[in-house]
């Protein structure tokens, strides 16, 4: 076997000296094969490696024993041929993660712990971040540390449990009951392993699982706690219980009540004046043949339908208890002149013929039939004055100073001359009115009169009972002439001075009821001599206890309350023409012909004058449209409306003052197309938008 | 009961005390026995200090009394005295000083 020997040095010629060595041979005695140049650059040198190997007709007596470690060598030099010397190498040359990565001055996180390297040039920090504890040799650190040698870092976590919250809250009509759920959580916490860092960071990741304890059982004890036992959502509760997420839930429901209707009156028949008006013709004069459509019922007719109250129907809470609906009432019907109220108190029936009459005031309407009295003649003189319960047609003039008073309406087919007519109702004048005074809508004048002394005496009497209430407080006041004379001479001492006014009152309402007899309600009758025997006697009556003052005193209230009734804003008033006289209305005021001189309107609706406007004061709650208005020398001409009203004219002459509110303008001028508002800063305003249309009356 | 006693401080000068619920009961007392008395004096003075109780006919009586007594003679002067205080309240209550005059009240 040739003995053959791998060598390694700066150069060929040193690597075959030296392998000539090591096999103690000569030049001549090998044969070399050159394995590897030297070679030299920047960063490493190689070594040249050569293979002697000894020719064959030398000794053979090498021993294994060297060529063993021969072999040895060789691998060896093989291996250290390979690998980088490290001192000179700067950059990395392995893919391995951690060898190829400095780590030299640094601080990272591994398997959970802290591992460090700090170096005598550089130290590395670490700053705790939440959800970790830091503990540097056992002693808790916060903020930022500096990561020295010889120094032992632990990391902690904290897990966290939050609690889940709940309750539960019933509304105040024990309608619903609502669980409110907010679940608890369970927090995680780890640190997780991180790159090597200068300043490192240290957080910890959380993990989040929903954690939702609230239990059905929890539920069941709370709402019986509550006394809950109807109306169970049970899917609700189910969800809350369940829920991963903050949530309200109804988990009971309760039912509630419905509504129902009070009772009410359906009319069968037209009741109501239509809006047609009359027409103007041509040659000026006005056809009124075609008036305001007068609804008349014939005897037996239904007039209208009264319908009963539904009741509501109750609802359930979720206790189980009756949620009561609110209360409906029935319509208290109240039948005269001639209306029966049949078939189990729901039909109203004429019982005569003429024109229907409904008023209703809430839940109380009363019902009657007009009377119509139809005079053929002047009412003048001949004829004296004229009063009637019901409505009046006069087929001809009213004059002489007489007086016209109805409780319907009044219809005057020629003129009304120095006379006052008098209407609850509405008034039409197919002519004019000259010197006199119209006034519809206020109750008859005795009434007024009457319910203006019932007012009074209410206050009085409601303060009278008082006293008398407030003395028998005091003990030092015996009753003991309570028996034989009742309440009379206590009423009498207070009558004396402190209610003094009473007795005044009681004989001026006798003294009213006389003037008016024949003209007033047998009730009104009843009333005065209730009073009298109260109020003016000498000898103890059924009125002079506790009881009955107070009865006497809501007797009193309910006139006040009955003779309210009146719907006056539907009257009207129509004429042609009016000079030198005052027109009183509830509602509207239309003067269809030439216009108004020098008179004096009040109208609780609108004012319509189709022709001009001279002198006097109109005053038009619900807005004034004149064609024409103006000043005649020395008298003036004002119209006034509420601050919220309107005022157009279509010429304004010179010399006429509207009034809005309280806000006057004067015109010193003619202006046409007027159209007056206040404005928003209240100050009268003039549009230009005008719209004739408002004048055709 | 009730009662009364008349002192004479001089001549045509009394006071005359009360005593006792002045009420219904003391009507026929009044008019025949007390009134008539009275008349024959010039000042009077009613002193209420043992009265405690009344009713509306004794107040009534009262008024009644002073009544009587100025339609005799204006001239005459009356007082009351020493009215205890629930009577009071009652006398203000019913305006009795506006009825007899303030100054009746001392």
């Amino acid at each position: 076997m040739a003995q053959s020997i791998v060598s390694k040095g700066k150069n060929v010629i040193d690597a075959v000296n030296i392998g000539l060595g090591i096999l103690g041979a000569e030049k001549d005695d090998v044969s070399i094969e050159i394995i590897q140049q030297e070679s030299k650059n920047f960063f490493r040198s190689k070594p040249a490696v050569v293979k002697l190997t000894k020719n064959e007709n030398e000794k053979e007596t090498s021993p294994p024993l060297e060529e063993v470690i021969a072999e040895e060598l060789t691998s060896r030099i093989l291996e250290q041929s390979i690998e980088p010397e490290k001192n000179i190498t700067k950059e990395k040359e392995q893919p391995n993660f951690l060898a190829s990565m400095q780590t030299e001055g640094k601080v990272w996180v591994e398997g959970g712990q802290l591992v460090s390297k700090p170096s005598p040039m550089e130290y590395p920090t670490i700053t705790v971040g939440k959800g970790i504890n830091l503990y540097r040799n056992g002693e808790r650190i916060e903020g930022s540390v500096v990561v020295t040698k010889d120094v032992k870092f632990e990391i902690h976590t904290e897990d966290e449990i939050i609690e889940t919250i709940w309750n539960m809250e019933m509304d105040s009509q024990k309608l619903t009951v609502t669980l409110h759920v907010e679940p608890g959580k369970k927090i995680s916490r780890y640190v997780k392993d991180t790159k090597p860092e200068s300043h490192l960071f240290l957080e910890a990741h959380e993990e989040v699982e929903w954690q939702n304890t609230l239990t059905y059982e929890d539920v069941l004890l709370k709402l019986e706690s509550l006394k809950v036992i109807h109306g169970f959502h049970h899917t609700e509760i189910m969800k809350a219980i369940e829920t991963k997420e903050v949530g309200s839930f109804i988990i009971a429901k309760g039912k509630e009540s419905t509504e129902g209707q009070n009772g009410y009156i359906e009319l069968k028949s037209d009741v109501d004046l239509k809006e047609e008006g009359p027409k103007i013709l041509e040659n000026g004069n006005v056809d009124y043949r075609e008036l305001k459509y007068i609804p008349t019922v014939s005897k037996g007719q239904v007039i209208a339908v009264i319908h009963p109250p539904t009741p509501g129907l109750p609802g359930v809470t979720v206790t189980n208890e009756l949620l009561p609906a609110k209360q409906t009432y029935p319509l208290i019907v109240r039948t005269e002149k001639g209306v029966l109220l049949m078939e189990n108190d729901t039909k109203i029936v004429a019982m005569k013929p003429g024109r229907p009459m409904i008023e209703q005031s809430s839940q109380l309407v009363k019902v009657s039939i007009m009377d119509k009295m139809i005079h053929h003649e002047d009412v003048d003189i001949s004829t004296g004055n004229l009063r009637f319960n019901g409505d009046v047609d006069i087929l001809g003039n009213v004059t002489s100073e007489m007086k016209v008073e109805a409780t319907g309406m009044v219809t005057v087919t020629k003129n009304v001359d120095m006379a006052t007519i008098n209407a609850k109702d509405s008034i039409i004048i197919h002519r004019n009115i000259i010197g006199s005074s119209i006034s519809s809508g206020k109750d008859n004048l005795f009434i007024s009169e009457l319910l203006l002394l019932v007012d009074e005496l209410e206050q009085d009497v409601t303060k009278l009972i008082q006293s008398i209430d407030q003395l028998s407080k005091v003990p030092a006041l015996k009753l003991s002439d309570y028996e034989s004379k009742g309440l009379l001479p206590l009423i009498k001492l207070l009558l004396e001075k402190r209610f003094q006014n009473i007795p005044s009152i009681v004989k001026q309402f006798k003294e009213v009821i006389t003037k008016g007899k024949g003209w007033l309600d047998k009730e009104w009758e009843e009333l005065a001599v209730h009073l009298r025997d109260c109020f003016l006697s000498t000898m103890p009556s059924k009125w002079h206890t506790f009881e009955q003052l107070q009865a006497l005193l809501s007797i009193m209230q309910q006139f006040q309350s009955n003779y309210r009734l009146v719907n006056n804003e539907k009257n009207f008033i129509e004429l042609l023409y009016a000079l030198n006289s005052s027109i009183y209305c509830s509602g509207d005021v239309t003067i269809f012909g030439q216009g108004c001189f020098n008179t004096k309107i009040q109208s609780g609706g609108n004012v319509k004058i189709n022709g001009v406007l001279r002198g006097g004061v109109v005053y038009a709650r619900l807005g004034a449209f004149i064609k024409e208005a103006g000043a005649v020398a020395g008298v003036s001409t004002r119209i006034i409306v509420p601050a919220d009203q309107k005022i157009m004219i279509d010429l304004a002459r010179e010399g006429t003052i509207i009034q809005i509110g309280k806000f006057s303008h004067a015109f010193d001028q003619d202006i046409h197309h007027i159209e007056a508002t206040l404005d928003e800063n209240g100050r009268i305003s003039f549009s230009s938008d005008f719209e004739e249309r408002y004048l055709h009356v | 009961m009730f009662k009364y006693e008349m002192m004479m401080a001089e001549e045509k000068k009394v006071t005359i005390f009360f005593e006792g619920d002045l009420d219904i009961e003391v009507t026929e007392m009044m008019e025949q026995e007390i009134i008539p008395a009275l008349l024959a004096f010039e000042k009077i003075t009613i002193d209420l200090s043992h009265v405690s109780f009344v009713d509306s006919t004794g107040i009534g009586l009262l008024i009644n009394l002073i009544d009587i007594i100025k339609n005799h003679d204006n001239a005459i002067s009356v007082t009351i005295s020493n009215v205890q205080a629930q009577v009071k309240a009652i006398f203000d209550i019913i305006q009795l000083p506006q009825i007899v005059g303030e100054k009746v009240f001392i």
